[in-house]
């Protein structure tokens, strides 16, 4: 996993979330990269799949 | 055999759909198993391992036998997708997304449930996320 340098002037918390923002935003900044380059690769709303029966649609 | 792949950032929703897929039969999805790979991938000398480690799980675990889709599930699959995709003909990975603000609230929740208020204190002095992000998936 990345590791982030501590923004000075935030404390713990408001570090914590940089953190997670930064990684969030290189996670999928990555993802839509294969997204694009691969046709087996696909990006999914997580909170649709869990809805109802759509999680199949990862098995079609 | 057909092979997927399920990844997406710690929050999203990963467990809970692989729990759905598990009630199938036919399916079994394994959920954050080792290997645990690197984020530093590209450059990572033990990359072959890994990939092997992972063959062996998909084709000989006893959970996949006689299933017709087997799966590894893991918010670190996602810099492997290259390779992995050279390795199989049968293979799709799924990236599982939910919006930001729904990810940052559900770190909040566990960090401030107090079994991990602990994690903060580690943030401060290393800053290393993937303690945390473990934690987050409750690993």
């Amino acid at each position: 996993m990345p590791h982030y340098d501590k923004i000075e002037g935030l404390d713990d918390w408001d570090n914590y979330r940089e953190a997670i923002k930064k990684y969030y935003n290189e996670y999928h900044d990555l993802a839509k990269e294969y997204e694009n380059e691969y046709n087996n690769v696909k990006i999914w709303d997580s909170e649709y799949l869990i809805e109802n029966n759509n999680y199949l649609n990862l098995i079609k | 055999m057909k092979y997927i792949f399920i990844t997406g950032p710690a929050r999203s929703g990963q467990t809970t759909i692989v729990n759905k897929l598990n009630t199938h039969d036919n399916i079994h999805v394994f959920d954050e198993v080792p290997p645990c790979l690197p984020w530093d991938w590209d450059n990572h000398k033990r990359t072959d391992e890994f990939l092997d480690q992972i063959d062996n799980i998909l084709k000989n675990h006893g959970d996949v036998q006689g299933k017709e889709i087997a799966g590894m599930a893991g918010l670190y699959y996602l810099k492997a997708i290259p390779n992995l995709i050279k390795k199989y003909k049968e293979i799709d990975f799924h990236i599982l997304k939910r919006s930001l603000s729904d990810v940052l609230n559900g770190y909040m929740k566990k960090v401030n449930n107090g079994e991990d208020r602990h994690d903060i204190i580690t943030l401060s002095q290393n800053f290393l996320v993937l303690k945390i992000l473990l934690r987050g998936i409750g690993k």
